[in-house]
Parts: C-alpha cells; structure tokens; sequence
C-alpha cells in the first residue's frame, strides 16, 4: 500500500510539471499577449513596459523557470484585466463553480445509480431498454442547447424558474439538471457494465444458492465488487464535468471559473489563463488521486498491481 | 463454467438480445446516411443560400407553426436567413470536423499506443505521462485555449480537437497491446527477423481494428458535441458560416420572442450525434462475446 500511494504521490506533480510547459508554451510562444492586450496604438513604451512588468523581454527558458517558480509560489503574476493578483481572481470565481459542479454532479450519480441498477438487474426486458434509449438520447444532447431550451420552458414560457443569477437554490435547478443531464448517461451506462461484470460471478450465484434475499445479494456481494471501475470513473470525469461547467456557465451567465477562463482567454489576460488552467489541473490530478486511492482501499488487489 | 452456472437459475436468466443486436447498428447507418446524402445534396433540397440574408423575412417560424410559409420550410433566423438550408450546409461542418478530428486523433493515439505497448521502456514511460497529463486538462480548455491562440478555420478545428482526444485510443491500444505482445506470432515474426515497424503495423494493428472501429464511432459523436460547442463560444467556423452552434449562439438573443431558430440547429446535433452514438453502440454489441 505504501509503495502505491509513493507511485502515485510521485507522478501527480509530474502531470503538472507537463500542463505548466503546455500551457506556457501555447500562450508564450506562440503569439505576443502584449500587442493583444494593448491594441494596435498603443506607444512603444507602454509596450516595452508592459513586456518588462509580464518578463517578456527575457529568454524563454529564464521565461519558463521564472513562471514555473512563481506557480510554485502560487504567483502567477497580476491580472491584465482586473489589476489584481490572478490567483486571487481565480479563486473568487472557483466557489461558484465547485457549488454548481457538485450539485450536478451528485445529481447524476444518484440518477446514474439507480437507472444504471436499474437496468442491469433487469437487463433484457423494456426496463433496460428504455433506460438504454435515454442514455443514448441524453448522451446526444449538447448541455448548452438543453439549458436554453430549459431557460425558454421553465422561465420564458412557464415564469417558474429564474434565467440565471445564484441567490437560492431555485436558481441552481437549471444550471444543475442541465449538467447533470450530461453527465447522467455516462454514469448510467457505466454502472449497468460494471454491475453485470459481477452479477455473474460464482460467488453470486452461491450467495443465492445459499438463499441470500436479492436486495442483500446486490448490497454486498454486487455492488461492493462492482465499485472500482465506478470509483475510477468518476475520478477521471472531473475534467468533463468542469468542461461542462465552462459551457454551462456560459448559458446560464453563471459567475463561475469557466466563465472567467474564457474570457480571459478571448482578452489574452495570460496570467489569468495560467492560473485557471494550473488550478483546475491541480483539482482534477487531486481527484484522480484519491479515486485511485478510494480504489485500493476498496480492493486489494490494485494495490499490489 | 460461469455461463453454465448461469443456466442452473431458472430465475431472470439473462435472454439473448439476438433480435436488437444488428437493429441498432442499421438504424443509427440509416439515420446519419440519410443525413449525409441531404447534406451532400443541400444545392438541389433547397434554393436558398445559406448565407444570403432578406431583412424583410426575419424572425419567421417553420412550415408547421403560425405564420410559417412554405418558402421556407424551417422557418429564418435575425438575419432572414433560411434555416433549412443552413442546417443542411451545416451538416458538412459538423460531419467534416467530426470526421477528421476522429481520423487523426485515432491515427494519432494509436501509432502512440502501439509505441507504448509493444517497445515500452522510457518511450512508454514518455508516453503514457503525456496522456496523464493530458488528462489533468479539461478538453474543452485546452481547445478553446488552441483555438483562440491558432485561429479558427476547419483544419485547426480538426487538429485542436484530435490533440484533445488521443488519449482515449492511446490508453486502449496500449493495454491491448502488451496483451499481444506476449503472443506466439508476434514472437515468431520477431524471430524471424521482421522490423520493429512491421510487428506493429502487419501483426498487431490487424487485431485492434475491431477496438479501434468502436472507440473511433463513440468518439465521433463527442467530436460533434465538441465542434458545436467550440462554434456556440464564437470559437468555430467563423461567421457566416453556417456551423449548428454558431447558430445556436445567434438565436440565444431571440429566445425571448421565438424559440425555432435555436430549437432546430439543437435538434439537427442531437439527431446526427444520436445516429453516430446509435452506430458506436451497435458496433460495442457486435464486437462484444455472445451469449
């Protein structure tokens, strides 16, 4: 166990290290933010000064090490936009977004359980059928057209829900139905698998030979050995649900961090980009992480893979 | 032995869905070929150019709802444009960008995978950090990301999304991959003395086709959702391109009066994402063990 939690503590930061080069590379190399963000009258010293306040007149590789030392520092210089810290930007748009992602995300677990239990336990009949047949649909479905056509039932026609702003929970419904309706069917699909992995298994059948009731069959003898793929999964679809979240916001004019990134991007307020992105690599390495951990704590044969 | 067990319970036996097997796979096939053969035939379906605007017929609904003409059958946008006509050229966009994305991201994350696998090493080690690390980026980040540093034209598109998407193919074909390796015919063609390069692409790429086909079609329609929503930032096809998301996006200001302009481009998504996931799942169902 020890020796796999080291593996693992040892590549996470790894995966960083290549996302910094990545991003620093696509948004340092190959285009000047300066001239970007400045427009093309601005005097050559406001230039000179801009480029000498980003470090820009440097080499790329003093560039590079300088970023990388200041995303250690957690610095990672200041907003274009804003004239603020960028870290500090970042983290006040992050709330928003994590609230929302994990309202839709527990959303679509519980939906994904049940359907995806649903299903396989009866699979073969019209139960699995239908519930395949909304998956494949729900799958379909791009979450930025579902929220404006939720925005055009619910708030235009029906005045039930508000548009968008996040006071209470009612403004949540939307935004959280439409991110969990694209998440839903994955986890579906993926609990159904997994469940009829193991619903074969001897061990399964000799729970009902020895007339165990089905519910106690599924709790511990299905779902528990059923887990790891479930758990593996969920870990890797952060990074979804947060692209997800960027695109969802958007509809919604949520004040979240895919919002903010974009944005940023559109307007080459680099430092703002570094660090969304940085963040939101360091959340979903985070996650991977500790799915893979929940994983070998749940079973003992990962660990000594 | 666990199938014969199965049979020993006469309770909810597992049926054999024979009968749904091909079903699927045709009726997702019949779906987007009908899509492809409009799309291919935009010119004769309809009159209109796609991108020709007439101000005086802003705004009007389709054939079926009040006050729709049958001079144009799915109604105009703010613009007065057709929007059958858009959606019919939009389709191109949508199948060209799907398709290409998946071909080189599958080329890509394969020839990777294969690397990966059958060499291992520090190559695999290089190889499958890249794809972790990748994966600590949110595919749509770093598409808008390229996109906006790159500009946006059909050919990016394609690149920005197959960069975003290797990682699927890489991560399968490399677990299959040191699987076969350790077969018999891999080692015999080695002994022979066949390059490394004729084991990968002669002995062991014609036992993944089947993987490849399947991810590639599960792949395809992501790449669809992808594109539409790259378009639906203003990140796509520039205007006036007809591309369904940047359609969307424009409808988005008219919501409030009339919902068609943004309803159908969301349905045409939905309906050819729809038929290729249909084609993917049929394709899963044929590859996967009987019984």
């Amino acid at each position: 166990m020890r020796q796999f939690v080291a593996r693992r503590l040892l590549q996470a930061p790894l995966s960083l290290l290549l996302v910094s080069v990545v991003v620093f590379v696509i948004l340092n190399v190959t285009g000047d933010p300066v001239t970007v963000y400045l427009g093309i009258d601005a005097t050559p010293e406001r230039i000179a000064e801009l480029r000498a306040q980003l470090g820009l007149d440097q080499g790329l590789p003093v560039q590079y090490l300088r970023f990388l030392s200041g995303v250690v520092r957690g610095e990672f210089g200041r907003s274009l936009r804003y004239d603020r810290p960028a870290l500090g930007v970042v983290m006040n748009h992050l709330g928003p977004t994590v609230r929302l992602a994990a309202v839709g995300f527990v959303l679509a677990l519980v939906i994904g359980l049940a359907l995806g239990t649903a299903a396989a336990v009866r699979r073969g009949t019209w139960i699995d059928h239908v519930v395949g047949g909304f998956s494949a649909v729900g799958l379909s479905i791009p979450s930025f057209w579902l929220g404006i056509m939720l925005i055009v039932v619910f708030a235009v026609r029906l005045h039930w829900l508000p548009t968008s702003g996040m006071e209470s929970a009612r403004h949540y419904l939307l935004p959280a139905v439409t991110l969990a309706t694209f998440l839903a069917p994955q986890f579906t699909l993926l609990v159904r698998t997994s469940l009829l992995e193991v619903i074969h298994e001897m061990y399964v059948t000799t729970a009902r030979a020895k007339g165990l009731i089905e519910a106690r069959i599924l709790s511990r003898h299905v779902f528990q050995n059923a887990l790891p793929p479930i758990i593996a999964f969920v870990g890797l679809q952060l990074g979804t649900l947060l692209g997800g979240a960027v695109v969802t916001e958007t509809v919604f004019a949520w004040p979240g961090l895919g919002r903010l990134t974009i944005d940023a991007v559109s307007q080459r307020d680099v430092p703002v980009v570094e660090a969304a992105v940085i963040v939101l690599a360091l959340g979903i390495v985070v996650s991977n992480f500790a799915a893979d951990l929940a994983n070998a704590l749940v079973d003992p044969r990962i660990r000594y893979e | 032995m666990a199938a014969d067990a199965i049979r020993l319970v006469p309770v909810r036996a597992p049926r054999p869905r024979r009968r749904l097997r091909g079903t699927t796979l045709l009726l997702g096939l019949l779906v987007l070929g009908a899509i492809v053969v409009l799309s291919a035939a935009a010119p004769f379906v309809t009159k209109h150019d796609p991108i020709a605007q007439s101000l005086g017929d802003r705004l009007l609904p389709p054939v079926w709802a009040q006050g729709g003409t049958t001079r144009y059958p799915l109604g105009t946008d703010g613009f007065g444009r057709d929007a059958l006509s858009r959606l019919l050229f939009g389709a191109r966009i949508s199948i060209a960008v799907g398709m290409g994305a998946v071909a080189l991201s599958g080329v890509l994350g394969t020839v990777l995978g294969l690397v990966a696998g059958y060499k291992g090493g520090w190559l695999e080690g290089v190889i499958m950090r890249l794809s972790d690390a990748q994966q600590a980026l949110p595919p749509v980040l770093l598409a808008i990301i390229i996109v906006a540093v790159f500009g946006a034209n059909i050919a990016n598109l394609i690149v920005v999304l197959a960069v975003s998407s290797w990682v699927i193919y890489a991560r399968v074909i490399f677990a299959r991959t040191v699987v076969l390796r350790q077969r018999e015919f891999v080692e015999a063609a080695y002994a022979i003395g066949a390059t490394t390069a004729h084991i990968l692409f002669r002995h062991l790429l014609p036992n993944l086709w089947g993987q490849i086909m399947v991810i590639s079609a599960l792949q395809a329609g992501r790449m669809m959702l992808l594109e539409a929503g790259l378009s639906f930032l203003g990140l796509g096809v520039p205007a006036p391109a007809p591309a369904w998301g940047s359609m969307l996006a424009d409808a988005r200001t008219f919501v409030f009066i009339t919902p068609w302009p943004a309803a159908i481009p969301g349905l045409a998504i939905v309906v050819t994402v729809w038929s290729v996931n249909l084609i993917g799942e049929g394709l899963r169902q044929q590859s996967e063990p009987r019984g």
